[in-house]
């Protein structure tokens, strides 16, 4: 099991240095072009154009895109057949407090993938407070279920994982691929998933007793569906190319973590 | 007798100071009260009691009144189609406009509807930007998670107005800035216009 996982890694890797963040080159001319027909620019191109230039830069390449947008098809489909009921039906029966202490339970327990990234990224000081933090939900947060950050806001640092780690590191984004069920994905953000698989305590329940991990993972699944069907429908409901929409909240999103 | 003039004088140069740094970001805390104001207004027509016996329609159009007098409308929309927007033509533009508009206050204040009780923002920082652009940040309580949602403003005209809403750092205008280009680069402009009016009309 653990060498497949390995072996998988190691493609991975050559993907990263292969796959490289394309720029989308624009068709249209330079913007310094007088205005065509009937267009009334109500602002100056030139003010604009960093503006422009920003968003045009920001593109991550996407070589399968059929593929991908097939998945997102077909994982369209399993959010409106299955997650969505599922996860309504999950609310109403469950107390928001209990869902809420299911989901901090397993992130305290991910404490080992956060300070380690953030070791690997040089930030001592927030691996220093991310410990503090553990030790406080794990005691008085009884085993994590309560998050006492709202106490204590100066050891609230921002979660970090391998996919980020690689980000600071420099690595690009690498190809933007969709898997079935899972989601979004860029290449590096998919090495940094298997990386951090070998940090996750949960990871290893199963040498325990075999059932163990892949309850655990179910408890985890469904208990983080209602947020995880709000946060996509947030995305996609006024989207009018709902492909497009993820995929570009996706990317800006793990920009933001890689830079915080 | 001396001492005292130089007191004086000190004082008056001191004075002189605050009043030009302060009148060089008078303008400045006023925008933040600006939109917070305007924000506020908008809660108000989605929350409160003597809003909810209006139509939808009504309330739609005080929505889009108070949207329009804080964001430059007229820019999102443009900008949302960037370099694309010359490859319209001028009645496909006013068309566009018309549609783009009508979506993004609803995307901007159906977000705001979302839950049973009134979002609780908070306003941070002012950052300038350049090219005479400011970013207002503001954080919003949203089911027990703070979410970070930082406006663009710039100026136009002595006026300034929102050009862009950056939500846990995704840019709107950004976003559906990719979608058009993709959706340009799959279609024509009138099959862009198609798709729009079908989403319009569906809200």
């Amino acid at each position: 099991m653990k060498s497949s996982l390995i072996a998988i890694l190691a493609l991975a890797f050559t993907f990263l240095f292969v796959g490289c963040e394309t720029t989308e080159q624009s068709s249209a001319t330079s913007s310094s072009q007088a205005p065509a027909l009937g267009s009334t620019t109500t602002a100056s191109e030139d003010e604009w154009d960093d503006f422009d230039d920003e968003i045009e830069e920001e593109s991550v390449s996407d070589p399968i895109e059929g593929f991908n947008r097939a998945m997102f098809s077909f994982n369209d489909s399993v959010y409106g057949y299955v997650f969505r009921p599922v996860s309504e039906v999950y609310s109403e029966i469950t107390p928001p407090g209990m869902r809420d202490g299911i989901s901090n339970f397993f992130d305290n327990a991910r404490y080992p993938i956060r300070v380690v990234n953030q070791v690997l990224q040089g930030k001592f000081e927030e691996g220093a407070k991310e410990t503090g933090m553990f030790l406080v939900n794990t005691t008085y947060g009884v085993l994590g279920i309560y998050d006492r950050a709202d106490e204590f806001p100066n050891l609230d640092v921002p979660a970090e994982d391998l996919g980020q780690t690689l980000g600071v590191w420099g690595f690009g984004n690498g190809p933007y691929v969709v898997l079935p069920i899972l989601g979004p994905l860029t290449v590096r953000d998919g090495v940094g998933r298997v990386g951090d698989y070998f940090l996750d305590p949960f990871s290893y329940l199963g040498e325990w007793q075999w059932e163990a991990d892949w309850s655990a993972k179910g408890i985890e699944t469904v208990n983080a569906l209602p947020q995880r069907v709000g946060v996509y429908d947030a995305v996609t409901r006024d989207a009018l190319d709902k492909y497009s929409a993820l995929k570009d909240a996706y990317i800006q999103l793990r920009k933001k973590q890689v830079s915080e | 007798m001396e001492h005292k003039f130089i007191m004086i004088k000190r004082a008056f140069l001191i004075a002189c100071l605050v009043l030009s740094w302060s009148s060089v970001s008078a303008e400045q805390p006023d925008l933040i009260k600006k939109l917070s104001t305007t924000i506020e207004s908008v809660l108000d027509v989605l929350h409160e009691e003597e809003f909810a016996k209006l139509s939808s329609d009504e309330k739609n159009e005080r929505l889009l009144t108070l949207v329009e007098s804080q964001f430059s409308l007229d820019v999102m929309v443009q900008r949302a189609l960037g370099r694309n927007w010359r490859k319209l033509s001028a009645e496909q533009q006013s068309e566009f406009k018309r549609l783009f508009s009508k979506l993004l206050v609803h995307t901007y204040t159906s977000r705001l509807d979302e839950s049973e009780e009134r979002p609780q923002f908070e306003f941070g920082d002012q950052i300038e930007l350049p090219k005479n652009r400011v970013e207002i940040k503001s954080t919003v309580e949203y089911l027990n998670d703070k979410i970070s949602v930082d406006y663009r403003l710039f100026k136009k005209d002595g006026n300034w107005g929102v050009y862009d809403i950056v939500v846990e750092g995704v840019s709107l205008l950004g976003n559906y800035r990719k979608q058009f280009n993709s959706l340009m680069s799959r279609g024509s402009a009138n099959e862009l216009l198609d798709t729009l009016q079908k989403k319009v009309e569906k809200l």
